[in-house]
C-alpha cells in the first residue's frame, strides 16, 4: 500500500484513506477535529494556497447535493480543482467498466479521489486498488464517515467535549447509514444513546452489537428532557422495498417548537438534511435549531480531511 | 446360520480421510474441493456415528489437502476430522481450524456488497467469533453466521 511518509510527520492518523468511522481511534478523531478547528480560523487567502495545483476526482455514482457540493466548495476554497462526474449515467460504468478499472484510470488523472457509490464496500475496494488517497462520500447502506466526522465536529463545538453526552437519534434507524456510523462513533466516547424509531425501523442487530450504553424507545417525549443532542433523521422513502410500509411511517415523527419547552438549555437539534416533515419550520426560529450550522461544518471538515491526506500544512 | 459381515467402504492404501462431517454436508465439501474433477473418492452418507449421531465421511484415494482446502473444510464442517493415510494406516491427524482471514473462499451474502458486482470476484472476511462461527466482510462490514454464506 502506498503511504508517503510526509502524510504522517505531524499526523497521528497514519492513514492513506478515509473509508469507515470504525477504522478511527479516539485520538485520531480528536486530531481531525483539532486540525479542522485550526483550519477554520485560517484566513481565506491562505487556505487558497494550501492545495494549489492539485486535482481532486469527485466520482459520484449516486445523486447527492449537500455532500457533493460541500466537497466541491471545500476543494475550490483550498485552491485545488475538481474533475469527475455527478451520476452513474455519465460514466463508463454504464458501458460495463468495472469499478476497479475506473479507479485505476482516475488514479492517473488526480491526486485524491472522493467517491460516492450505491454498493456497500465500494470505497474499501477503491482504496485497495488506488495508489492515491480515497475518501468515502457514502457507500450504499454502509458508511458515510465524513458526515460522521462533521457531526462529531459540530457536537464538540456545541458542548466542548464528545465524552459522556446524552444523544438521542430519531427516525429511520434501520436504513440510515448516518445514524449507524454516528452511533458507533459516539459509543467510543462513552455517550449515553437513546434510539427512537417505529418498531419496523429499529437500529439493526449488527449495529447494536457494536455499541454500548443504549436504550430503545418509540416516542421523542420519553427522552427529550435528558438529551444534550436530538439528532433527527428523515424517513428515507427510496430505501423502502415496499411503498405501503413507507406510507405507514412517513409522518411518525414531527418535532415542533412546543415539544422543546422542557429541554436542557444547551440542547441542540441536529439533522443531516434534507428534512421533509420531521422538523417543523417553526423550530428553525428557536435557539435549539442547529442543522444549518451543522451543514456548514461539512465544508470545513472535508477541507481538513483532504488537506491532511495530501500533506498540506497549516 | 449365516455369519453377518459388513464392509461399509473399503480402506484406502494412501490418501486422506475426512470423517465426522455433519450428515449430508459431504456434498458441499466435494463441490468446494472440486474432488470429482481431481481424485477417485468414496463417500459414506448419513451413517450412524457414536460421536455426532449421523455423519458423512469422504475417503480420497491418493489425494492430499492444502492449508486453504483445510480452511474450506473447517468452514463447512468445523467438527470434522482429517486424517492422512499411508499403507492403510493413519499416519497423521490434521487439525482443522478456521484461519483469522478468509480470502477468496466465501461469497458475501449481502447482495448490495460491491464484491458481488465486480467481475474480479475477490472477497475477504475476518473471523470475528470462533464458536459459534461469525465472519465479517472486510468490504461491506456486515457480519454473517454459519449457514448464511455460500462458497465462491
Amino acid at each position: 500500500m502506498f503511504l508517503n511518509n510526509h502524510y504522517c510527520s505531524w499526523f497521528l492518523m497514519e492513514k492513506k484513506d478515509i473509508i469507515s468511522i470504525n477504522e478511527f481511534s479516539i485520538d485520531e478523531i480528536n486530531e481531525i477535529i483539532e486540525k479542522a478547528k485550526q483550519l477554520e480560523a485560517l484566513e481565506p487567502e491562505k487556505k487558497l494556497q494550501l492545495l494549489k495545483g492539485k486535482v481532486i476526482a469527485c466520482l459520484f455514482y449516486e445523486p447527492s447535493t449537500r455532500t457533493r457540493d460541500s466537497f466541491k466548495t471545500a476543494i475550490a476554497r483550498l485552491g485545488a480543482s475538481a474533475i469527475g462526474f455527478d451520476s452513474a449515467d455519465a460514466t463508463s460504468g454504464k458501458k460495463g467498466e468495472s469499478l476497479h478499472d475506473t479507479i485505476k484510470m482516475y488514479e492517473g488523472y488526480a491526486d485524491l479521489i472522493v467517491m460516492r457509490h450505491n454498493k456497500d464496500g465500494s470505497a474499501k475496494l477503491a482504496a485497495g486498488v488506488s495508489k492515491i488517497p480515497v475518501i468515502n462520500a457514502g457507500d450504499g447502506k454502509n458508511q458515510h464517515p465524513t458526515q460522521t466526522l462533521l457531526d462529531l465536529y459540530t457536537i464538540k463545538k456545541i458542548h466542548g467535549s464528545l465524552f459522556n453526552l446524552n444523544i438521542a437519534l430519531v427516525g429511520d434507524l434501520k436504513y440510515g447509514r448516518t445514524a449507524h456510523s454516528l452511533a458507533q462513533a459516539l459509543s467510543m466516547f462513552n455517550c449515553r444513546l437513546f434510539f427512537i424509531s417505529p418498531p419496523n425501523l429499529k437500529m439493526p442487530e449488527h449495529i447494536l452489537e457494536s455499541v454500548r450504553n443504549y436504550s430503545e424507545h418509540e416516542k421523542i417525549q420519553d427522552v427529550i428532557s435528558d438529551a444534550d443532542i436530538l439528532y433527527m433523521t428523515r424517513i428515507q422513502r427510496e430505501r423502502f422495498p415496499d411503498e405501503n410500509e413507507y406510507q405507514k411511517v412517513k409522518n411518525v415523527y414531527k418535532l415542533t417548537a412546543g415539544m422543546l419547552k422542557n429541554v436542557k438549555p444547551n440542547m441542540k437539534v441536529m439533522h443531516p438534511l434534507p428534512r421533509v416533515n420531521e422538523i417543523d419550520k417553526k423550530v428553525d426560529d428557536t435557539p435549539y435549531a442547529h442543522y444549518f450550522e451543522q451543514a456548514q461544518n461539512g465544508v470545513i471538515i472535508r477541507q481538513a480531511l483532504i488537506g491532511m491526506l495530501l500533506g498540506a500544512k497549516w | 446360520m449365516v455369519e453377518k459381515k459388513e464392509i461399509i467402504v473399503q480402506k484406502i492404501e494412501q490418501g486422506i480421510v475426512i470423517d465426522h462431517i455433519p450428515a449430508l454436508a459431504s456434498d458441499k465439501i466435494i463441490k468446494i474441493l472440486k474432488l470429482y474433477k481431481r481424485f477417485e473418492f468414496y463417500t459414506g452418507i448419513n451413517c450412524n456415528s457414536g460421536k455426532i449421531g449421523k455423519k458423512d465421511f469422504i475417503k480420497i484415494v491418493n489425494g492430499d489437502v492444502s492449508n486453504e482446502e483445510l480452511n474450506k473444510i473447517a468452514l463447512v464442517a468445523p467438527g470434522a476430522t482429517v486424517m492422512r493415510i499411508k499403507d492403510y494406516e493413519i499416519v497423521e491427524k490434521i487439525p482443522i481450524t478456521i484461519s483469522e482471514e478468509i480470502t477468496n473462499i466465501v461469497q458475501c451474502p449481502n447482495t448490495g456488497c460491491i464484491t458481488n458486482q465486480e467481475p474480479y470476484k475477490k472477497t475477504h472476511f475476518l473471523r470475528t467469533n470462533e464458536q459459534p462461527l461469525k465472519i465479517k466482510c472486510k468490504f461491506c462490514e456486515r457480519t454473517f453466521k454459519e449457514g448464511e454464506f455460500e462458497f465462491l
